[in-house]
């Protein structure tokens, strides 16, 4: 099978008053064409430096330390400025946690829309409209053609974000890259765009990356899910694998906090007691031994290897699953 | 409960106090540091530091009384005697520049620090109080400022007579209205946040959440508005005296020197610099200072420049 | 139970700026809605949750309840006191009893004040004399778990979860008898919403509190409160003890928020949608029932008549015409 993203070895930094700061370390990620990736994690595991890094639009204290972020086996990272342009909005597309932001507050949506397609040469103005109310008819927005003709503040949150979906999809792109889609929504709103991207998923033949805290949102969507922890991976494999068969402590852990996992009601939650290292100086061990329940002395020294659990597919880096 | 020392010196408040003080003073410092750190805001700060030293020290520095006229040796060109010559009564032009100097001072510091006040107290009731209240000194704040300034200026000096204390009731008036809408626009954006809100959750009073809470959050942009008024200001009495309605002429100011000096440019160039020169050094000397003063403050702003 | 806390029919409406040519004629200003005949009960000890979407009315509901909007009309009575009217003093001795958590953590603390000086504000505000202020500062600090030099800091240099407790400890620092929590857990990660949650319950325990958690997280809703409230477009549309009403859901409303939150449970993915739409504007109230709009068993007789408040046998009180019968209704 074809990779439509492969992350190889990524390690990046940034470069503070205080110090280096080590956001990545030997990242490795593959997103498969046709599948819908998940990435977990809470704040401080480095999912926003990964979703900037694959659009390469990286902070400008951020250094790449070693790695290769692969589109159809060209290095994102090293690409000429003429070839990014082609491939952000393009090939790779995105959607933003905060729907208030993806659009330019003093232009109609018609207009913005119609701008975001001038690659489509053989599209005339005409034509571009009509996808555009293809496409909103698509994710579900009344009225389309009347639509256009409105600015962004006269949409709600959830309206918004259904036309940033439309806007992504305008483009026809290989991978769509969501960060945090449905955070900023009300339940209700996040279950229709959840079912949303779930008749996407079908209808469109590009790959999806998910990345998002919330561990519902994955169940309902993904094939595949990468766990981060601390600016590390710390397991990876199909989403039963996770949810029935999780291996990493952390992953174990995760999944015990959620109360909407609790199937018992109880007073007091179970949490995760201590709190995520100082990434300017990474313990030499495992980056969760300070905060896992099954903590050896060989923990705290050595790095975890990596723990094969089912040919490649499912692994997680734990030396209490190595036993 | 023990008197021994220890529990005294432990005193919470005075303890609060000192470290309050101790870190308004580091902060003030490192602001310091932070502009004598960009070439433009040291230059600003030296002519700055050296303009007001000059104000305080004048009557020490000055090498004769400024008001003692000599018309044997009028306009004379500079010598070692007269560093800047003397003017058209045989004045040492250089005392009546460093006199100039305190007055030039005098003017903008208070005037700046009265329109100050009156702008935070008039803004805050404004921003604060009742609706009515709000409506009418708006109303107040815009006539004020669309009166053109000078008429404004000259049509007070000739009710009041020109002089300091006029220049100064001049000035106030006319910055006023800036000031306050300046701090009504930070007090109404303040005061539907969700800290003031707190404050009123625990039943703090107005008194309490306007002096307390809004006014340590308005300050500092008005610092730094003000800072950058200082060189309007300068010129401004400059300008006043240049034309007779501010200081009155026997007394040095720098405008009536460039004004003497405007009347003898064909005798003696000389005064013309001695007037204008320190005036260019000073209204230089505050806008850069201000500059760097507010991307010290305000790093973001600085950020969104430099793109 | 009985009720400690009651709020009775409370209506909150918001005055709309006038147009010159209103203001000329002398026309009332109009209003908007925001609440609508909102009645509550609350035991002590109890926790209740206040559910619903944004918009709903619910942040605005807390805030009446502490005085902080003037109600139009209602009364509300705490421990048989009642203050009613909309008068600011008449709230002053309500906001001692009830204290409010808001729900920006660190917006909601001053921020040019020290953590020390805004824990014990509380007590300077309203004169209670506590003797050595740094003391009780760093009292307060420990019983909400932060160490004591964080006194010294500012609420900037803080972290969401560290925020919160300072929050948590300057809403108890009065020991009030009731806290109405605004999104107690909004932007935290998971494992310290626990640490926060549970926080509050060990001091309700140990302070004999009642809560009202405002919230639109039904998992930790389902777990921490005792009674919901679930609100649509500024009314309560359905109240009860909280397991029953995730048992068996009776308004559509409240069936369709349940089966709106997705399950991390890969096998339990749906296919299928319980709710389309948005919650109306409350400028476009829909007539009859609110949720008709919206309602897959909507009928004729919704659309026309308002439905009143009705008691179900197990003293679920609901406002619908054609409450669900079973789970699978």
């Amino acid at each position: 099978m074809n990779n439509a993203l492969e992350i190889n070895n990524l390690s990046i930094h940034y470069q503070t008053d205080s110090g280096e700061v080590r956001a990545l370390r030997n990242v490795n990620l593959k997103v498969p064409d046709g599948k819908v990736v998940g990435i977990v994690g809470e704040s401080g595991c480095g999912k926003s430096t990964l979703m900037s890094a694959i659009i390469n639009l990286l902070s400008e204290n951020a250094i790449v330390k070693n790695g290769k972020i692969l589109f159809e086996n060209t290095d994102i990272l090293t690409m000429s400025k003429h070839r990014l342009r082609k491939l952000r909005g393009y090939d790779i597309a995105t959607v933003f946690q905060d729907p208030m932001t993806t659009f330019n507050p003093v232009m109609t949506i018609g207009q913005q829309l119609t701008d975001f397609q001038h690659r489509f040469k053989e599209r005339n103005r005409q034509q571009k409209r009509q996808k555009i109310i293809e496409m909103f008819e698509l994710v579900g927005i009344p009225d389309p053609a009347q639509r256009l003709n409105q600015f962004p503040h006269e949409f709600s949150g959830g309206m918004r974000q259904r036309m940033a979906i439309a806007a992504a999809l305008l483009m026809n792109p290989r991978l769509l890259v969501a960060d945090e889609p449905t955070t900023a929504l009300d339940v209700t709103m996040e279950a229709q765009i959840l079912h949303l991207l779930r008749k996407m998923k079908n209808d469109f033949n590009g790959s999806i990356l998910i990345i998002t805290h919330h561990l519902g949102v994955v169940a309902e969507l993904c094939d595949y899910i990468t766990v981060m922890y601390a600016g590390e991976v710390v397991e990876q494999g199909t989403v039963e694998d996770i949810f029935y068969r999780p291996s990493h402590p952390y992953t174990k852990a995760l999944l015990e906090c959620d109360p909407a996992v609790l199937k018992r009601k109880t007073r007091y939650l179970p949490t995760i007691k201590g709190r995520i290292p100082d990434l300017r100086t990474p313990p030499p061990g495992c980056v969760f031994a300070n905060r896992c329940s099954k903590v050896s002395a060989q923990c705290t020294q050595t790095a975890p290897p990596v723990v094969d659990l089912s040919d490649g597919n499912h692994w997680c880096i734990c030396h209490e699953v190595s036993k | 409960m023990s008197l021994n020392s220890t529990s005294h010196a432990r005193s919470p408040l005075r303890n609060n106090l000192l470290v309050n003080i101790k870190a308004h003073l580091a902060s003030i410092w490192n602001t310091v540091l932070q502009i004598s750190r960009d070439p433009i805001g040291a230059l600003g700060l030296f002519l700055v530091t050296t303009i007001i030293f000059i104000a305080f020290f004048a009557d020490f520095l000055m090498p004769y009384d400024p008001n003692q006229i000599n018309v044997l040796n009028r306009l004379a060109d500079p010598t070692w005697e007269h560093w800047l010559g003397t003017d058209n009564l045989g004045r040492d032009s250089f005392s009546r520049v460093l006199i100039g100097t305190r007055v030039a001072m005098q003017v903008a510091i208070v005037s700046i620090g009265l329109a100050m006040v009156g702008g935070i107290v008039l803004g805050l009731i404004s921003g604060y109080g009742p609706k009515w209240l709000d409506s009418l000194l708006v109303l107040i704040f815009d006539s004020m400022s669309s009166l053109p300034m000078i008429m404004f200026a000259m049509a007070v000096i000739t009710v009041l007579g020109p002089g300091t204390y006029t220049l100064i009731i001049v000035i106030v008036s006319v910055s006023i209205p800036g000031y306050a809408r300046m701090i009504r626009a930070q007090t109404l954006s303040l005061k539907n946040s969700e800290f003031i809100l707190a404050e009123r959750s625990l039943n703090a009073s107005s008194g309490r959440i306007i002096f307390n809470h809004l006014l340590p959050n308005v300050v500092g942009s008005l610092v730094i508005l003000a800072s950058m008024d200082m060189p309007v200001v300068i010129m401004l009495e400059a300008g006043l005296s240049f034309l007779g309605l501010g200081i009155k002429p026997p007394d040095a100011s720098w405008g009536t020197i460039l004004n003497d000096g405007y009347s003898f440019i064909r005798d003696s160039p000389v005064l013309i610099i001695a007037g204008g020169g320190p005036l260019i050094l000073a209204t230089l000397g505050f806008t850069f200072l201000g500059e760097s003063l507010r991307d010290a403050l305000d790093p973001k702003l600085k950020k969104r420049g430099s793109k | 139970m009985t009720a400690f806390l009651e709020v009775r029919n409370l209506d909150v409406s918001f005055v709309l700026p006038r147009s010159i040519s209103s203001i000329l004629l002398r026309n009332k200003a109009p209003g908007l809605d925001v609440l609508q005949n909102v009645s509550l009960t609350l035991g002590k000890g109890e926790t209740l949750g206040l559910v619903g979407e944004s918009g709903s009315g619910k942040t605005t509901l807390a805030r009446t309840i502490t005085g902080l909007i003037p109600p139009q009309s209602g009364t509300i009575s705490l421990g048989g006191r009642v203050v009613s009217g909309n008068k600011d003093k008449a709230f002053h001795w309500l906001r001692r009893e009830i204290s409010m958590m808001f729900q920006d953590p660190i917006a909601s603390l001053s921020p040019r004040m020290r953590i020390g000086s805004l824990i014990t504000e509380p007590f300077i505000i309203n004169d209670i004399s506590i003797g050595n202020r740094w003391e009780k500062a760093e009292e307060l600090l420990d019983m909400v778990g932060l160490p004591t030099e964080f006194a010294n800091r500012y609420p900037h240099e803080l972290s969401g979860g560290q925020a919160r407790r300072v929050g948590v400890a300057r809403a108890l620092a009065l020991l009030p008898k009731i806290v109405i929590a605004d999104e107690p857990t909004a932007g935290l990660d998971v494992s310290v919403q626990g640490e926060i949650l549970n926080l509050m319950t060990r001091l309700q325990e140990e302070l004999d509190l009642s809560y009202i958690i405002v919230t639109h997280n039904l998992a930790v809703v389902r777990h921490t409160t005792t009674q919901l409230a679930i609100m649509y477009l500024g009314q309560i549309v359905e109240q009860g003890p909280t397991d029953d009403i995730f048992e068996r859901p009776s308004h559509p409303y409240t069936k369709a928020l349940l089966d709106s939150e997705p399950h991390p449970d890969p096998a339990k993915r749906r296919d299928d949608l319980q709710i389309k739409g948005e919650i109306p504007s409350l400028f476009l109230r829909p007539t009859g029932c609110d949720f008709h709009t919206r309602c897959s068993f909507a009928q004729d007789k919704c659309r026309a008549v308002e439905p009143d408040f009705m008691t179900t046998e197990d003293g679920r009180l609901l406002r619908c015409h054609f409450p669900l019968q079973d789970t699978d209704g």
